[in-house]
């Protein structure tokens, strides 16, 4: 399930987050090799000061922490505008009161190995679904996102294929994007459907204490 | 539902062709009954001028509840004030913990000031530290307003960021709107972590003199009288926002 914890709440909820700073590290850092910065194993930047909704996958059973990712509104900073600014024609901008920003998808390693017989893992999945979820509660009409092509696969096989828009360019030894998703009904019931998930995938409880679904 | 498409578009220039301070209260009050709403709250923070501290508002409440709210101190408990802006999510305020007695009168009162019962609370984020809360009520049971909800949230996360741009564009002296381009913003996040231009230089593989240019343009562009006021004006509209 997901748990919906915002930026400035990471002291109440010092243990999921340092768990997803610490899986952002092992991501980002190790594997991916980004140039971010890591402090006592945690990786975080200057968009997790600007108080971002953090959607963070728990399982079910241990409660440990398996993947997450953060959303920032498009009003607001964020990595499209004040980063990857070169990734859209000169002066274009996506700043929407409908648009927000997705960034830091990551798991555990070896958690995006998909459970036999499906082509996402159920993180994976999780995540995505959430995405949609959040958006329709926030009233969104699309997610725009910074990804690599790990990802572009990754959204094809969940029935969600991005709209890539302004030009993809190699950063560092990457492939990146940028990419709109649409936040729909529809949307979201595809990202069930291919990743077999039947129901909410946000936890109760958080959800409730945030917004009131 | 008592609007449609056309409604929400006509709000939205209403809102965009906003010139003056003077012409928000009939935009909010027009709004208002397009909605069928109790009522429509704008209150804005870190909006225009530089050492602002109290926050700008602007409501269809009656004087009568507004001297009330004052006079009782509310603005100390409100939970729509102190949760309204934690997340970037909306906020409905029927998740308040309504068990402390003050926030219950404060409730009670508000309807029967005739507030309405249900109120749902939109906050905004803009690019230079400047947010805002757009809150509304309205009276439904709350069957009818977990659909009413849908569509309102759906309307005024559109209308809130329009109302807070047109706010910010009336309101704000020109200093707020700067913008520095990524390489700026990186040389004032460096002066803002006590790096001198050559450490800055070797940190963002520039040349000294690249990063010199740099800051005089931000400088220049902050309206600021050297670099050290250049940072205190960066992280006051987040610009920059260099770790603790």
């Amino acid at each position: 399930m997901i748990i919906l914890v915002n930026g400035n709440e990471q002291a109440e909820y010092a243990y999921l987050t340092n768990k997803m700073f610490r899986i952002r590290a092992k991501v980002f850092h190790e594997r991916l090799k980004w140039d971010v910065n890591v402090t006592d194993g945690l990786e975080k930047d200057r968009f997790d000061q600007e108080n971002p909704l953090y959607l963070i996958s728990v399982d079910d059973v241990t409660g440990n922490v398996r993947g997450s990712l953060r959303l920032l509104p498009t009003t607001g900073p964020n990595m499209l505008r004040d980063v990857f600014p070169m990734l859209l024609p000169a002066g274009e901008v996506v700043e929407s009161a409908t648009i927000w920003e997705s960034s830091r998808f990551s798991m555990e390693p070896g958690a995006e190995t998909p459970e036999p017989g499906r082509l996402l893992s159920s993180v994976t999945g999780e995540l995505l679904a959430a995405i949609e979820e959040v958006g329709l509660l926030a009233g969104l009409t699309e997610v725009v996102s910074v990804f690599d092509a790990r990802m572009v696969r990754i959204f094809r096989s969940a029935g969600c294929p991005a709209l890539i828009i302004g030009r993809p360019q190699r950063i560092g030894e990457c492939m990146t994007y940028a990419g709109l998703f649409e936040i729909s009904e529809t949307a979201r019931d595809k990202i069930r459907n291919a990743c077999g998930i039947t129901g909410s995938v946000l936890e109760p409880q958080s959800t409730r204490r945030l917004f009131a679904a | 539902m008592v609007y449609n498409d056309t409604e929400f578009e006509q709000t939205v220039d209403r809102i965009e062709q906003i010139k003056k301070k003077s012409e928000f209260q009939s935009v909010l009050t027009d709004t208002l009954s397009r909605y069928n709403l109790k009522s429509l709250a704008f209150m804005g923070f870190n909006i225009g001028a530089f050492n602002k501290r109290e926050p700008d508002i602007l409501v269809t409440y009656s004087r009568d509840w507004i001297d009330h709210y004052r006079a009782k101190a509310y603005l100390e408990v409100d939970p729509v004030v102190h949760q309204g802006l934690k997340s970037i999510l909306p906020v409905d305020w029927s998740t308040f913990d309504r068990k402390e007695a003050r926030i219950r009168a404060l409730f009670n009162e508000s309807r029967e000031a005739g507030l309405g019962n249900q109120g749902l609370s939109i906050p905004v984020r803009g690019r230079n530290g400047d947010m805002s809360l757009f809150s509304l009520t309205c009276e439904a049971d709350d069957v009818e307003w977990s659909a009413l909800k849908r569509n309102y949230i759906r309307d005024f996360q559109t209308l809130a960021v329009f109302f807070h741009q047109s706010v910010l564009r009336t309101y704000t002296d020109t200093d707020a709107m700067v913008q520095l381009t990524p390489r700026e913003a990186e040389c004032l996040h460096w002066a803002a972590c006590g790096k001198t231009s050559e450490e800055t230089a070797m940190i963002l593989g520039l040349t000294r003199r690249g990063v010199r240019y740099h800051i005089e343009n931000i400088i220049f562009k902050l309206n600021a009288v050297n670099l050290t006021h250049a940072v205190a004006k960066g992280i006051h509209f987040r610009i920059i926002n260099p770790p603790r």
